[in-house]
């Protein structure tokens, strides 16, 4: 299931699909959900470290989806617009009090970067330590929430400075300077072997 | 992270397909029809309250002049609210709060500019308070604004409310277009009651629609 990782032509598929769904394509909406899926769900497991919870979150993103899809613009980039309808949700899960996501949850603390949704050379998956990860994870837990949100955003997911921008509400002068702010303490935090490892991340 | 649940794509699928929604053209359609129904509720009111002939007395340069002004300001803030951009998430909060602060600015500099620059317009009935106009411009602009809100019922995943806002100025000025029309009075303390204050609070009333209805909320569950 899903689009292989590494491949970069899903972008423009996802954004055809969610176009032919928006005027009435119903059965794009199986495509759309393969090629969404994987990222959804590696950022919402991100964020709650609770399988059940991010599948819950999961299907509650492409069912707003779904409902909000005559607002979807027409030509516009379906995946900010499919990572804010999730983080609306999350904040949402958690203001109602079911959990806090800022909590560190049952899972391996190693998973919050394991699972990167795109790319296949990961920096995970270079490195392939256990040890190594565990040490990357626990380094991003260490900066402030909101510099780490924007690095998660920009360098994990993918999404671009302008869009995190909108999907924080800030200006994209200030996302580039929390991107900036995490990778600094995240540099100082994990030492020059591990930095020339991930490269491209910091 | 566990792997998925081989049921998953299915229930997603069925509860999308079980989740109401309308398309993008139909969505379009009854965006665009709207417009008229708003210019037709707002030219009933004009015409219930005595039309042009209330409007009697002002100069006609100055006639032209504020409504082609309000015209102009009305037009481009309601593209500014309406119109999404490029992005599926609309424009910034801050392009949105902007429009939302600088429509009523706006139209009051120009209103006052012009009593500034010709004295003369301000003579006009200058005891109105402007409760009549403060009234009509928020009855006619309660159809668009309340019409435009449900139409983006749970569209907005990121900034509802300064969407909201922005639609509220919009609408304000929009029906301000018809009561422009309509009053001949031009005195600053006139135009701020009667003209401006009715902007600001369909502004306000604007964002908590958004609050409310533009929002973007998860499903309740049964």
């Amino acid at each position: 299931m899903g689009e292989p990782r590494g491949s970069e032509d899903w972008k423009p598929r996802a954004n055809a699909a969610m176009d032919r769904y928006a005027c009435g394509d119903e059965a794009a909406f199986g495509e759309l959900y393969d090629l969404l899926e994987p990222r959804l769900r590696a950022f919402l497991y991100r964020r709650t470290r609770d399988d059940a919870r991010a599948e819950d979150l999961l299907q509650q993103t492409f069912e707003r989806m779904c409902a909000a899809r005559a607002h979807f613009t027409e030509g516009a980039e379906v995946m900010p617009w499919a990572f804010a309808i999730a983080r609306r949700l999350l904040i949402d899960s958690v203001r109602r009090g079911s959990r806090d996501c800022a909590a560190v949850g049952p899972g391996d603390p190693a998973a919050v970067i394991e699972e990167r949704p795109t790319g296949e050379c990961s920096p995970a998956a270079l490195l392939g330590s256990r040890r190594l990860l565990r040490r990357i994870a626990e380094a991003l837990e260490q900066i402030s929430p909101g510099n780490r949100e924007a690095f998660e955003l920009v360098r994990l997911d993918g999404i671009s400075p302008a869009e995190a921008a909108q999907m924080l509400g800030t200006t994209v002068g200030n996302v580039r300077l929390r991107v900036f702010r995490a990778v600094e303490a995240l540099q100082e935090r994990l030492g020059p072997e591990v930095q020339e490892e991930l490269g491209e991340l910091l | 992270m566990s792997t998925l649940p081989p049921d998953l794509k299915s229930r997603i699928l069925l509860a999308a397909q079980a989740t109401p929604s309308t398309t993008r053209p139909t969505s379009r359609a009854y965006t665009w029809l709207v417009a008229p129904a708003s210019i037709i509720a707002a030219a009933s009111l004009f015409f219930a309250f005595d039309g042009t002939e209330h409007g009697a007395g002002r100069a006609s340069w100055f006639y032209v002049a504020t409504t082609l002004g309000w015209a102009a300001v009305a037009a481009l803030s309601m593209w500014g609210a309406l119109a999404r951009g490029r992005s599926a998430l609309g424009r910034p909060r801050a392009v949105l709060l902007a429009l939302a602060v600088a429509t009523p600015a706006a139209l009051f500099a120009m209103m006052f500019g012009l009593a500034f620059v010709h004295p003369e317009v301000t003579l006009v009935h200058p005891e109105r308070l402007g409760l009549k106009c403060l009234g009509l411009t928020v009855a006619a602009a309660a159809f668009p604004l309340i019409s435009l809100a449900l139409a983006r019922r749970g569209s907005d995943p990121v900034h509802p409310v300064a969407t909201g806002a922005a639609l509220g100025a919009a609408s304000g000025a929009s029906s301000g277009v018809m009561v422009e029309m309509w009053c001949p009075v031009a005195t600053p303390a006139h135009i701020a009651f009667g003209h401006i204050l009715p902007i600001v609070l369909l502004t306000l009333l604007g964002a908590a629609l958004g609050a409310r209805f533009i929002a973007m909320r998860p499903k309740s569950k049964p």
